[in-house]
């Protein structure tokens, strides 16, 4: 009987564990939930200028000027937004620190950086 | 209305100063536009570095020049929407005078003078044409224009446009680097 209970017992604090580990996974990840970030495109600059931000985490750029704009990755074109009209605004979830600028003005620069 | 017509009035001597840079005007020709006039300069101004960047995409093959003058062709269709929308506000429906007429004539001279060029030669007329072009238009509502403006939607516009002139002449810079090695 008593070996059954020790059997038991053991059972239960793998059971335990287990959870703990669930526990302290889903704590871990939830440190880990990507975050969204609004660059607004304004008086043609991009605000902020230049975002800290955690790997996965998603961008929206959001162009509140008269005319349209871009996002376009700096170094390779590696990736870009298309025409951004007034009033719209495009996402992304970004892996990679990356300068970019506005390929329809491109004296308008921004900065991400994944920390 | 009182405040909108001094303004208007101020408008068209900034219309004036533009015009003067693009076209010689003689010292006493300083006509008093009514509002329909202002609106029109507004839009002619406008229209006028539309058609510029019309020439240029016909005629260049540089990439810079051509995004160029696509922005340029985006940009100046947006402020004519907003300055016609105002000017639809204030009962204004815009009418040819002499300083659009003047405008108009020394865009044509400019017109003629970049059909004349191929090549590298018309890249480099075009974008040093648009670098003055746009510095005036800067000078002109940045010293004059909005110091003196009350009225708070045209000072609003004026702030929404000057930065997009800024940029543009920024831009313009640039590829006028390029263009000129
Ligand atoms: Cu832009």
């Amino acid at each position: 009987m008593s070996r059954i209970y020790t059997q038991k017992g053991l059972g239960l604090f793998v059971l335990g564990l287990f959870f703990a580990c669930v526990i302290a996974t889903s704590c871990d990840s939830s440190q880990k939930i990507p975050k969204v970030h609004i660059v607004e495109i304004r008086g043609m600059k991009f605000v902020p200028e230049e975002l800290h931000l955690s790997k996965g985490d998603t961008v929206i750029w959001v162009n509140k000027d008269l005319v349209m704009h871009d996002v376009t990755e700096e170094s390779k074109k590696a990736w870009a937004s298309g025409i951004i009209a007034s009033k719209s605004s495009w996402k992304r979830a970004i892996t990679n620190s990356s300068d970019y600028y506005c390929n329809l003005h491109v004296v308008m620069k921004g900065k991400l950086v994944v920390d | 209305m009182e405040n909108t017509r001094n303004l208007l009035i101020k408008l068209s001597r900034v219309a004036l100063i533009i015009s003067l840079v693009t076209v010689t005007v003689s010292a006493q020709d300083n006509p008093k536009l009514t509002d329909p006039e202002v609106a029109s300069v507004a839009v002619v101004a406008n229209q006028i570095d539309i058609s510029y960047a019309e020439i240029a995409k016909k005629k260049s093959k540089n990439e810079d020049i051509l995004q160029f003058a696509t922005t340029m062709i985006n940009d100046h269709n947006e402020v004519i929407a907003q300055a016609v929308a105002l000017a639809k506000k204030l009962g204004v429906t815009p009418a040819d005078n002499a300083v659009s007429k003047s405008l108009l004539a020394g865009a044509e001279k400019t017109k003629k003078m970049l059909k004349s060029k191929r090549g590298k030669a018309f890249d480099r007329a075009y974008i040093d044409n648009e670098v003055t072009y746009h510095k005036a238009v800067i000078e002109a509502i940045e010293s004059l224009l909005i110091p003196e403006t009350d009225n708070a939607e045209l000072k609003s516009l004026l702030n929404a446009v000057l930065p997009a002139l800024k940029t543009h002449l920024g831009h313009a810079e640039t590829v006028q680097k390029k263009v000129s090695k």
